[in-house]
Formats: C-alpha cells, structure tokens, sequence
C-alpha cells in the first residue's frame, strides 16, 4: 500500500511554501528520514524528509510550483509497485506527513489540478502582468486569449491610479518574478501600515565611545560589529522600558519578560529577518556569534523556522550604506522596531560653545502607538543613547 | 474567358507548353489511344504525334527509368501514373535516382521531370484510393505540388513542366471534373463547389511556395489541400452563415517547398489551426505543418494544432467503410469545434 506524501506544518502563519527541487528522482530508493525535496517558505528553505523507507513511485509537483500545507506531493511505496493517481482527486489512504524540523501536523491533502492554460493566453499574462491564478476559467475548464481578454477589458473599465497616466505597455520595462521572501515581506509592510498607528522619533547620538570600544576590542582580537553592540545595549535598554518589547491585542498588552531581538538581513532574494532569543542572557560574544551565524544563514537562504520566530523587538542597520537616518515600518505584530544611519562626524558645540568633532549617528523608533506613547518612545531612545555615549563602561560592568 | 474542369485546364497546361517546347514529352499506360484513364490527355496522340506521346507497357519502374534517362539526357517528359498508387512500383526510380541525381551531381546534371497523376479515395479500394503526397514530402530533392482549383492547377502545372527538378504533381481523382458546367464531376460530391475561377486562355505561371487564402476569416485558421479544401470550405461557409464563426482557409498549393511566412501569419490572427489532408494523419501532411506552426508561432496558440486526416487503415472499398476512414465535413466541423473550445 503506497503511503502518500503531504507538506507538513512549517512554521507558524505558514500557509504555502514552493517546492524548490526534489533530491529523490521517481523509482529511487528512500530510507526514513532521507531528503526527498526542499520547500522554501517565505521565511526559509527546509527539506522535506522521507517518513518511511521504500520507493519513491510518484512526484505530483513540479519544482518551483507552489503548494499548501496539506497538499498531497508525493507517493512512497515498496519496490515494483506502482501508482495510479485517483480519478476523483481523493486518494483512498490516509496521508502521512513527511517529517522536518518543526512538528508534523496531519492534514487532509488538498491536489490542486494543474490548470490548461494556452500558450497564447500564458504569453498575454506575463506580458499584462495578470496572475492566472486569479484568472477565471472557462466553461471547458481552460485558459485561453478569450478568459484573459475578459481580464483586460475588466481592467480597462476600472479607473486608471492617478501615478500611472499611461497603460505600462507605453513605457519600456521588464518584469521580475516576486520572491516568496518579497512576497512576504509586502503583504508585513502593508499589514503594518494599514493595521498599527505608527509614528516615529528620532535622536542624533555620540557614538565616538561606542566606537572607540569597538576599536579597543577589535585590537585584542575580539571583533564585534556595530550592530552587536546596538543589539546589546537595546536589549539592557529595553529591559528598563518593558513597554517597548511588547505587543497588543484585542485584551490589551502583552508586556515579554525575555529580550527577543529580530536583525533584518538582505539577502539576494529579498528581506528576512532573523532573531536572537534571549538576549539579555547573552554576552556580546554570544551576540555576535549568534548574529554571525544567523546571518549566514540568512543570506543562504537555510533559515529554521525557530531562526525567525518570537521576536519581541527588531534592528534595521542601513549604517554600512552610508544612509543617515532610516525610519522603518514596525514588524507585526511586535510593537516597535530601530532603525539605525550611519556613523558620521559632525561638529557639536561642547560645554563651552566650542565645535568638537563627534561621531554621530542618528536613531529612530518606530512605533505602535496603541502600545506606546511618545513619551514612553523618547524615554527608551533617551536611555539607548545614554548607554552608547557609555557603553564602555556598560561593557566594563558585565565582565 | 472560359471555365475549365481541372481535367481540362490540366491537359490545357500541357498542350500549350508542349506546342512552345518541343522537348516535353508526355508518356504513360494510355496515355496515347485512350487519352489516359481519366481522359486528361484526349486528343493529344493526334496533335502531338507518337513520338511525343508515348504510350508504355504496363511498367512503371521501366517507363519511370526512361523517362529520368530522357530528362538526364534533353527532354523535359511528363511521366503519367493510371493511380499514383502505381508510383510505388517505381520507388527506386523516383526516390533513388530522380530525386537525389542532381544534388548529388553538385547541380551539374537536371532532371526537369514531372511525374503526375490522380489520387484519393472514391471507391476504388485500398491499391487505387492513397494519398501519396507525405511519402514524397519526405524525399529531399522533390517537389510535391496538390492543386485543388483549375485555376491553380493550370499555373502550377506551367510550373512544374519549366522546374529543373523532379515534381510530383498530384491530380485528386474527385476534382478533375470540378468547376466544370460542362464537364461533370467525376463522382458527385456536394462539397465540391464551383469556385472555380475562369481559367485564361494564355499560359500563366503560379509559383510554388506559394500558398492561397482561398477564404479571409478571422477565428480559426484551417489548411487544407485538395479535395478537403472543398469540405473545408463548405464548414466554414455553414458556420459562418449559421453561428457568425470566421474561418481563415489557406491552400497551401504546394507542399514542397511550403510556405510557411503565409500560414503562420494566419495562426498569429486567429490563434487556432486545423489541418485537413486525406493522407494517413499519422506522419502525414498534418504533422509536418504541424509541427511547423508549433514551433514557429508556439506562443500565439490558443488550442492544441488539430490534425484531420486519414484513419490508420487501408482505405476500405465499402462505400459506407471508406466514407469512415476519410475525412468528411463533419470531421472537419468537429475539429473546428474542438480548437474553439
């Protein structure tokens, strides 16, 4: 009896992955907890692994197609059996989720027929920009010119946003595919944008200690970035303002008792945000190993679901690209996030009005202000910025 | 002007040519006394005399060989077949030596060679009723021409007779009376309508590569040859009239070479191509076009390329079985319909 294979639960508010490739072919050999394929989420690339030793006897995606939690993928079965998929879309056996990392959760597979779209209608699409899946099909349960005719004129009946003058067929443009990892990170964007009432506060900070202590360390060998440090201090920051690492809900705040702090990293495909757990626990050598490591994996795409959940806070460091300040949207469904410029001289008046050259850099808080009041805001960024004007004796004070 | 059967624009074609050249022969079983079996060459024995008209044992390979000898060595003979199934007594001749002597003599040697005759299914069983023309499409070397207008084959047949190398020149046994008042049809068909245009009197060339739209449209494109340009013609009338559909119908004239800038023009309008031809579907006309517009014009298509053709069967000689295994008007309809879907 062949044992079918479904996507299992990856991660919380995880609802369809894209089967990147398969590591098994058709009529190999498979033993528990073998590699069959990997699935990239919006937030990571995880393999799927073989629940049961056998032959694999069916693939029932293709790679780079995108499937849901549940979906029915593949069929593993002993040596010289075959499989006929069912004619009504059911398969007659209980499905067994493959194992990953994170718990499997069965579900009833869901198959999604394979749409017929024409060649012509497929090239229209592309060329228009229609997704067709949003695409109705025919009677005949087809896509061709005429369904995505009907798109058109649809579109041509709706009002033209007032940025676009001319059909986008005017200008000279080409098209890029969205990254699930993009994706993601527009519906966030919006998602915070349109839910959460945010405002932003910034300070300018003397960072010429912070830096000086970097150097200090970096001449004993110990090598930290800026964005360590950061982490750190608005770890101890934070502890003394709980409001910040908090959330709301429809019952009120959820202050956290732990330090979780998410660091946005770019990778080739987009944003994903990485968090260190615990931080308040951590030294500045646990963070900045950790942050390392996470940031490799970041870019590599290889991030666990537990690599990216339960921030409780989250650092934007656009310094290294010499940006100035960086005001950011705040990351649901935490309730603030920092958005760190870069390192600058500048010339400030000291006690005496005289100019000093100072290494500046200037913060910004995002805000909920459902959670947060500008007061309560600008007493964290007070606190931050008196913790990187001292940071040296912050540290001094840990060991 | 008068309006000619494709019978009589044909032996027209080749007695104007043959009074301005005296190097074309014409030779053949009956050609001479009898006039040919389907009376194409009447009276020609008379005008031309024995010595250009030459009637020939019942010997295909031999006269096939002959008439390549002839055509090596100065004349310019039109070798005659009772049934183009017979050309395949003469395969060798054809396919070995005809087809391949001039390209493989570096151009040096010509074989300006027409081999022509009828084909089709009416009733005459499975040696007397095939469709020749993928066999041939097949041979690099020769030409393969399947006019389906007198119009058409007057021209083309002017063609054939002045191209340095071996043309097929296919007759449908069912058209040689079609378009005629006068001349009646071989054997009643209602599809075959008289679209004949009148036939001009003087000698005219129709080039080949050339294909014609024999009906503008705008929804499918169908392409048909011959005898099923007919009942191509007499769907697209009826869905027109009937259902306001708008079918494009291109007679490719000539199947070598092909002209392919005018069919696929029509699929990138009309987004769906049926092919209709009468020989055997499988690697037959149907596939090669096929496979052309597939390749060429992939992105503009709406439907999957429907083939109508012959069923994988000898043709049978019951009326009612034949009428099976061939492409009727309701074939045709049916595939329409199947790339409107």
């Amino acid at each position: 009896m062949a044992t079918p294979i479904v996507v299992p639960h990856l991660g919380e508010s995880v609802e369809a992955a894209v089967l990147v490739q398969w590591h098994k072919a058709v009529g190999d050999t498979v033993k528990r907890g073998d590699e069959i394929a990997d699935v990239e989420t919006d937030k990571a690339v995880m393999p799927l692994e073989a629940p049961q030793n056998g032959v694999l006897l069916a693939q029932l995606v293709l790679p780079g197609t995108e499937v849901r939690i549940g979906q029915l993928i593949a069929m593993i079965g002993r040596e010289g059996e075959t499989y006929t998929p069912p004619t009504d879309g059911v398969p007659a056996v209980q499905p067994v989720p493959v194992t990953t990392a994170v718990m499997p959760v069965a579900t009833q597979p869901d198959v999604l027929p394979r749409r017929k779209v024409s060649p012509l209608a497929r090239r229209m699409a592309r060329e228009h920009g229609i997704d067709l899946n949003s695409v109705p099909v025919s009677a005949s349960d087809k896509i061709s010119s005429r369904e995505i005719e009907r798109v058109l004129a649809q579109r041509a009946t709706q009002p033209l946003p007032v940025s676009l003058p001319l059909p986008p067929d005017a200008l000279p443009f080409h098209r890029v595919a969205l990254s699930p990892v993009r994706r993601a990170t527009g519906r966030r964007m919006l998602e915070s944008v349109q839910t959460i009432p945010q405002f932003s506060l910034a300070a300018a900070v003397n960072a010429s200690d912070l830096l000086a202590f970097r150097a200090e360390l970096a001449q004993a060998e110990h090598r930290v970035t800026v964005t360590a440090l950061l982490v750190a201090l608005t770890a101890a920051a934070l502890l003394e303002h709980p409001h910040v690492n908090a959330r709301c809900d429809d019952e009120g705040l959820l202050v956290y008792e732990t330090v979780n702090i998410g660091v946005a990293v770019a990778s080739g495909d987009g944003l994903r945000v990485p968090v260190l757990h615990h931080v308040e626990t951590l030294t500045l050598g646990a963070i900045q190993a950790q942050l390392a490591a996470l940031a490799d994996k970041a870019r590599a795409g290889r991030l666990a679901p537990a690599d990216i959940e339960q921030g409780t806070f989250s650092i934007s460091n656009l310094g290294m690209f010499g940006t100035t300040a960086v005001t950011p949207l705040v990351n649901p469904p935490q309730a603030a996030i920092l958005g760190v410029g870069a390192v600058q001289p500048v010339f400030v008046p000291d006690a005496h009005g005289q100019p000093t050259l100072t290494q500046q850099m200037i913060l910004t808080l995002s805000a909920d202000h459902r959670v947060i009041d500008g007061v309560e805001g600008a007493a964290f960024l007070a606190t931050l910025c008196d913790k990187i004007r001292t940071c040296r004796a912050y540290f001094l004070r840990q060991i | 002007m008068r309006r000619l059967s494709m019978a009589g624009a044909i032996r027209e074609a080749m007695i104007q040519e043959m009074q301005a050249d005296s190097s074309i022969i014409l030779m053949g079983e009956d050609v001479g006394k009898f006039g040919g079996a389907f009376h194409v060459s009447h009276g020609m024995l008379e005008m031309f005399g024995a010595e250009r008209v030459w009637d020939t044992p019942i010997s295909e390979a031999g006269f096939t060989g002959l008439g390549i000898g002839a055509a090596l060595t100065g004349l310019r003979p039109i070798v005659e077949y009772q049934y183009l199934d017979f050309i395949f007594c003469a395969m060798d001749q054809v396919v070995n030596q005809a087809a391949k002597i001039r390209l493989m003599t570096g151009g040096h040697a010509r074989v300006p060679l027409v081999f022509r005759g009828p084909q089709g299914a009416t009733g005459r069983g499975a040696q007397h009723s095939q469709s020749v023309e993928a066999w041939f499409m097949h041979t690099p070397g020769m030409k393969v021409v399947c006019p389906s207008t007198p119009y058409d084959a007057k021209g083309l047949l002017v063609s054939a007779i002045r191209d340095h190398n071996p043309v097929l020149f296919i007759e449908h046994k069912m058209l040689y009376g079609a378009a005629s008042p006068g001349g009646g049809k071989a054997v009643s068909d209602s599809s075959i309508q008289d679209i004949g245009q009148d036939v001009p009197e003087e000698r005219y060339i129709i080039p080949f590569g050339k294909a014609d739209i024999k009906r503008a449209g705008k929804d499918v494109t169908i392409i048909a040859t011959m005898i099923m340009l007919h009942r191509a013609l007499a769907v697209a009338a009826e869905l027109e009239a009937k259902e306001g559909i708008s079918c494009e119908v291109i007679d490719p004239r000539s199947l070598v070479p092909l002209d392919n800038a005018t069919i696929l023009n029509s699929v990138r309008k009309t987004h769906r191509a049926v092919i209709v031809s009468e020989d055997v579907t499988r690697a037959g006309v149907g596939s090669e076009l096929a496979s052309v517009i597939g390749y060429e014009a992939f992105y503009d298509l709406d439907a999957p390329i429907e083939r109508v053709g012959c069923a994988d069967t000898p043709i049978p000689f019951g009326p009612a079985s034949e009428k099976h295994a061939v492409p009727q008007t309701s074939d045709i309809l049916a595939a329409v319909r199947r790339v409107l879907d």
